[in-house]
């Protein structure tokens, strides 16, 4: 007979009370484990994610969404811009570093993200296999998207910036369509600006049949993989422009060979800049104080919309920040009634066995048994508690998350440093709840229980 | 061997209990008797070291218990002492087998041990809860208890006074019979007048 054999009698004995106590102080570990969950992915793994880019510049709409799909990939983009406006930008000498971004596709539901080598100097990224691409239809993958499509593998991209299933088919349309109905209403209110993909969905199009479907008909190989950097940058499918520009031709007429300009990393085609266009482009300000200035002149002076991600973003955590704060509150609410109904709990216990502790004593038990064994109970309980509250937590963020890009983010599956804090602190806090009825128990005056149990 | 000399104990706030100087040879088999007060029961916790005595010493088989440290002394009640109640003490939570073994492991002992059910008089309850025993049941499981390491001293605290006459004599009966078996050394207290024929030792308490 262990220590915890006898705690597993009581355990068993007095079931439905001690399952009522875990069951509370669960709800709270629960509630305070997604309120911590939350807020460490959206303060840390938000915020380290806009770190290198200091503006986003696209076409008029939310900023928001322009932050979102631009600097985390989440929402349809707001349209796209003129590849000359991004070119004069780019020169603005307010600027240290431009990168466009060509957004709209995806292979196997990874984004596929069209841009120049810059990319990777921009978010200080580096190859850990291969090479950078330097033809069309060339492309480096982020370290998750590897597992899918590794080092030589051939894929085809499909229309859509997310699922697509496995297929290289054009089932997908119907859903792909539903998925940007957004983005092209966005991006139909100029018919200057009007975006090229949506010459795909007309199904009266001759180009659009599954036979010469651009998307089917360009395989792409990859060619380089990145080193992982625990960003969204892991799940990206990168490559050049010209690999966009000619699976959606509308904008561009190839020339072959490249026109020289640094921009287009050694490509074999270029766009006629004067009707290209791109998504967006990020920009890296060459100090400070052109924070001040530049996204004023670019929502101005513009045709286009200049969004900081930290503004943005800040914004947003305010937002969510309140239903934050309000979640933890609540578990820590009711945490302090729980670790309360605990205490109360074990020393009713301890009052109720009185007795059976004179006795153990009798039969040879010393004060410091007698002390481990409410401990015990205290933290079996609380353990159980924390396990269960984490689980369902955890299970919840889960189911909540399933589907959506949020994933791409963070693994529910992961707990964060604070919640092994939480756990910590709720196993600590039952020893307190535990130790007042454990040393009463130490000090238990066996003589004068026996007589009375007489 | 156990020897009582110069003992008296004095409960907080309260008057010191003499207790005559005595010595009983090992495998002796004495009752105690005295009205209610007279130290009957402080005398079982003496000699089990749940108590010290303020002046005087109590020794066991040649070990001095004041001179023991108070772990010493719980680790001497857990392995040389038996120790029986007048209502059957046995612990709710825990199954008739998890009794019985509580206190096997707390006597430090390996294996299992050589009394059985059947010494006692019962078949094989080990399963079962106490509160599912009769009274007379759960006495035979705690006597089994407090016999089954085969300790030095086996103390009883009234042990038949809640019991009928038919059960009382069977009590005692099988209670002698077993400490015979094992050669322990058997101190009951009890103002029960229906023990006096069963003893051949007698201490009387004044008050």
């Amino acid at each position: 007979m262990t220590p915890f054999a006898i705690v597993w009698g009581y355990l068993r004995h007095d079931w439905l009370e001690r399952l009522l106590n875990a069951l509370l102080l669960a709800v709270a570990v629960c509630l305070l484990s997604v309120g911590l969950w939350f807020a460490h992915q959206l303060e840390t793994r938000f915020l380290g994610e806009i770190r290198h880019v200091d503006l986003v510049v696209g076409a008029k709409g939310s900023p928001l969404q322009l932050i979102l799909s631009g600097v985390f990939y989440l929402d349809a983009p707001t349209g796209n811009i003129a590849w000359a406006d991004a070119l004069r930008l780019q020169r603005n000498p307010l600027v240290a570093a431009a990168v466009p971004l060509s957004l709209g596709d995806n292979a196997l539901g990874w984004r596929v993200v069209g841009t120049t080598p810059e990319f990777l100097p921009f978010h200080q990224a580096e190859l850990a296999q291969g090479k950078l691409w330097q033809k069309p239809f060339e492309a480096v993958v982020g370290a998750n998207v590897a597992k899918d499509l590794p080092l030589g593998q051939e894929f085809r991209s499909g229309h859509g910036l997310s699922t697509m299933g496995d297929d290289n088919d054009h089932d997908h349309k119907d859903h792909d369509h539903k998925d940007h109905d957004h983005a092209h209403e966005d991006q139909d209110h100029s018919s200057a600006n009007d975006h090229d993909h949506a010459q795909e969905d007309s199904a009266a199009t001759p180009a659009a049949s599954a036979d010469t479907d651009p998307h089917a008909a360009n395989a792409y190989r990859v060619v380089g993989v990145l080193a992982p950097t625990g960003t969204v940058l892991d799940n990206l499918v990168l490559t050049s422009l010209a690999s966009v520009w000619r699976i959606h031709p509308t904008d561009t007429i190839v020339t072959a060979p490249a026109s020289g300009d640094a921009l287009f990393g050694g490509l074999t085609v270029a766009p006629q800049a004067a009707d290209s266009q791109v998504t967006l482009l990020l920009v890296k300000y060459r100090t400070q104080a052109a924070g001040l200035g530049l996204p004023r002149y670019i929502n101005q002076s513009t045709g286009m919309q200049a969004a900081s991600p930290v503004v943005e973003i800040n914004r947003l955590l305010n937002l969510l920040g309140v239903g934050l704060d309000a979640l933890r509150s609540m578990g820590l609410a009711l945490g302090i009634a729980a670790l309360l109904a605990l205490f109360a709990a074990l020393w009713g216990a301890l009052r109720r066995r009185r007795a059976d502790l004179a006795l153990l004593r009798l039969l040879g038990a010393n004060r410091l048994f007698l002390f481990r064994l409410l401990l015990l109970e205290a933290l079996f309980i609380t353990l159980v508690a924390a396990l269960l509250g984490l689980a369902v937590g955890h299970l919840v963020l889960y189911l909540a998350l399933s589907g959506s890009p949020l994933l791409l983010y963070a693994d529910p599956r992961i707990l964060v440093a604070s919640e092994w804090w939480l756990m910590l602190g709720v196993l600590l806090l039952a020893v307190v709840a535990a130790v007042l009825p454990a040393i009463s128990a130490y000090r238990l005056p066996v003589p004068s229980i026996l007589a009375r149990l007489q | 061997m156990v020897t009582l000399a110069s003992v008296s104990y004095a409960y907080p706030g309260g008057q010191p209990i003499r207790f005559p100087d005595w010595q009983a040879e090992k495998g002796s088999h004495w009752l105690v008797t005295g009205p209610s007060g007279s130290g009957k029961t402080t005398l079982l916790y003496l000699l089990s070291g749940l108590l010290t005595p303020n002046t005087g010493e109590v020794e066991v088989e040649g070990a001095r218990l004041s001179q023991l440290s108070e772990r010493q002394r719980d680790a001497y009640r857990a392995r040389s002492v038996g120790y029986m109640l007048q209502r059957p003490a046995l612990l709710p939570a825990l199954t008739v087998h998890q009794n019985l073994n509580l206190a096997w492991r707390m006597a430090q002992k390996a294996g299992k041990p050589e009394l059985g059910y059947a010494d006692v008089g019962l078949g094989d309850f080990g399963g079962r809860f106490p509160h599912q025993l009769s009274v007379g049941q759960a006495q035979r499981v705690a006597l089994l208890r407090a016999v089954q390491h085969k300790p030095t001293l086996l103390l009883a605290d009234e042990p038949t006074s809640a019991l009928d006459a038919v059960n009382a004599t069977a009590a005692i009966t099988l209670l002698l019979q077993t400490v015979r078996q094992t050669g322990t050394t058997l101190v009951v207290a009890s103002h029960d007048a229906r023990l006096h024929d069963y003893f051949e030792h007698e201490i009387a308490l004044q008050p």
